[in-house]
């Protein structure tokens, strides 16, 4: 096996990932899980887990990101923007706008061509325009995930949530149902409404830029498409888009 | 400890106590009348009592958070209340106040010229500076004596230029830019001597050589809270160099080398000689370039606009501040807060990942 130099941890708020990669930034194993409230624990016990799969040796260096990234023991701390903008273009080889969507917060990152961060904007306030909302609202509809993209297609129309609020928009989307709303409807009026939320943090995307999506968020096909059909943009969703963040870390400290 | 300090202030020295709200106010005409200016910014935390909940949740949490403490009757230790014409917010809170209770004292106002120095702007400014007068000899039933007046002004000219000295040589002091601030801020309510004496100890420290490694960065807005913004940016690896708060930089006055020997003509220069600011109307084009000029001088590689939430008058700047520094491609970073505790994970991830952004993030592939 190919020697692994760097592991990448990326902590965020609803799922703990980490990547081990070579010298050349090939991911060689990776972990995704559910994140526990106990951080240090967490790490303490995944990484070693890594580190065996891998058989890593005390050299490999680490890098920490995403929220809890300060009570990782690393070598090297950085924030999700650089580590999410260092890992879409070690993928991509090119600048361009990223979207990435998390549990906590959603970002979107300008990445220069030689990789550099230009700008970039993230919301700061609450769960609106976030992985979390979602989560939030699905759940109160009792719609598991792998039904998502099923119920979206189906819907022939749309119910808009026009709460930007989560606490909010989960008692209107209650309203909704009482009211004998399709819950298909209402799944498809939730993803476009956290959809033109995302693309008003964008703002206004040069022609020119590609856009990329990374974070779990990207996983979700509806999501893609509706923010696809909000931008009017192509949107590349990168391979693995909820490593690119721990990516970023273990390439920042090979 | 400040309450400590106010009583003995009382006490000991005889001086009449003014609460007062923030920014532009002729302090040298209080100091000459042996009044204790004590500034109401927060307090930092939330808001308590229900007072706050009399006035919209869209006006800033510096008078939000005035209004329930003058209302909560936790002002009944000073003398009067001062309103200086800050803002539209202030000047409501002020005509409100008598209908919320809390404080049936003697309120002064003061109502600075807005724009740039014209003519007619320093007439106003006189008569203005003599109504004042007018108000703070009434409260303390003193005559203000021109010699008075005099020392007054010298020795606020003199903590400016120490000030301006600290400022300017800053990256020199080995010191935590929350420690050099919270040494600055004590000015908010410190006697002016013994504020001098703390600054003249502070400009004691500073060595000849740069002591600060980093990204250096100017950091603008109204009041630097929550101060922990500081320690976030240095932990991050970044350390301020240049100031534009209203609370500090905008309020030291660049005239003290040569004052007129009338101290009220000498008061009036030093007022036209503070740096731009957005609540006294300063004109735009001119305050953008004194920012970029203060940016560049000091040799700062990020701009943070660091504004309170719903602030009007500095609100109007941001758009083209923003756009200037875009234009000079100088990274600015916009954030807003409400006199919190202590900042979010969030804001504290934006004011990282800016520091990550204006180092370059490390190498780049
Ligand atoms: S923060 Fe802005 S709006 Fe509030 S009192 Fe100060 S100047 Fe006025």
């Amino acid at each position: 096996m190919t020697e692994c130099v760097s592991i990448g941890i990326d902590v965020g708020s609803t799922t703990w990932k980490a990547v081990a990669v070579d010298s050349k930034g090939n991911i060689l194993a990776s972990i995704v899980e559910e994140a526990e409230p106990l951080i240090d624990r967490q790490t303490e016990r995944a990484l070693a887990e890594l580190k065996a799969q891998v058989k890593a040796g005390d050299g490999v260096r680490i890098g920490a990101t995403g929220y809890g990234r300060k009570r990782v023991r690393a070598d090297l701390v950085l924030t999700e923007i650089t580590c999410h903008a260092r890992g879409a273009f070690h993928l991509t080889g090119k600048g361009g706008v990223l979207i990435d969507i998390g549990g906590q917060d959603t970002k979107i990152i300008k990445i220069g061509n030689n990789g550099d961060v230009l700008d970039f904007s993230m919301n700061d306030k609450c769960a609106a325009g976030t992985g979390r909302f979602l989560e939030v609202i699905l759940k109160r509809l009792r719609v598991p995930f792998d039904e998502v993209a099923l119920r979206f297609n189906k819907a022939v129309n749309s119910i808009p949530v026009s709460n930007t609020c989560t606490v909010f928009a989960e008692s209107e989307v209650v309203s909704l149902v009482a009211e004998g709303k399709e819950i298909d409807e209402i799944v498809k009026g939730l993803h476009q409404s956290l959809a033109s939320r995302v693309a008003s943090l964008a703002g206004d995307i040069p022609p020119d830029s590609e856009i990329f999506m990374s974070g779990g968020v990207a996983l979700n096909e509806s999501m893609v498409k509706s923010l696809v059909d909000r931008t009017g943009r192509r949107i590349r969703v990168l391979n693995s888009p909820q490593l690119i963040g721990a990516l970023g870390a273990a390439l920042a400290a090979r | 400890m400040r309450k400590e300090y106010i009583d003995r202030q009382k006490r000991e020295f005889g001086r009449k106590v003014v609460i007062s709200l923030p920014i532009h106010y002729p302090k040298e005409i209080l100091t000459a009348l042996d009044v204790l200016c004590v500034e109401l910014w927060g307090p930092p935390g939330e808001i308590s009592g229900n007072q706050a909940g009399r006035i919209q949740t869209y006006v800033c949490p510096v008078v939000r958070k005035a209004l329930a403490f003058i209302a909560g009757g936790h002002a009944s230790e000073a003398d009067a209340l001062l309103f200086p014409h800050t803002c539209d917010s202030i000047q409501g809170l002020a005509s409100l106040l008598p209908d919320f209770g809390g404080w049936n004292g003697p309120v002064l106002r003061f109502i600075h010229p807005k724009g740039e120095r014209r003519a007619s702007s320093e007439v106003y400014l006189v008569r203005e500076i003599e109504a004042f007068i007018a108000q703070v000899e009434t409260l303390t039933g003193k005559k203000l004596e021109p010699a008075r007046l005099s020392s007054a002004v010298k020795l606020h000219a003199e903590i400016d230029a120490l000030k301006l000295r600290i400022l300017k040589l800053r990256r020199n002091i080995d010191m935590r830019d929350s420690e050099l601030y919270a040494i600055l801020r004590r000015g908010e309510w410190l006697w002016p001597e013994d504020h001098m004496a703390e600054l003249k100890e502070l400009a004691s420290k500073i060595s000849d050589k740069p002591q600060k490694k980093g990204v250096a960065l100017m950091l603008s807005g109204i009041v630097p809270e929550p101060m922990d913004i500081f320690d976030v940016l240095e932990n991050a690896g970044a350390f301020i160099v240049a100031d534009d708060y209203a609370a500090i930089g905008r309020r030291i006055s660049s005239s003290s080398a040569e004052l007129p020997d009338n101290p009220l003509q000498a008061v009036i220069e030093r007022y036209f000689a503070l740096p731009p600011c957005s609540t006294r109307s300063s004109d735009l084009a001119g305050r953008v370039e004194y920012l970029t000029g203060l940016y560049s001088q000091n040799g700062a590689a990020g701009l943070v606009l660091h504004n309170v939430k719903f602030c009007e008058p500095e609100m109007f700047d941001v758009a083209m501040i923003k756009k200037r520094f875009a234009a000079m491609n100088s990274p600015v970073l916009y954030v807003e807060t409400e006199l919190e505790k202590q900042l979010s994970g969030q804001l504290s991830t934006r004011l990282e990942a800016f520091v990550e952004m204006a180092s370059k993030g490390g190498e780049s592939e």
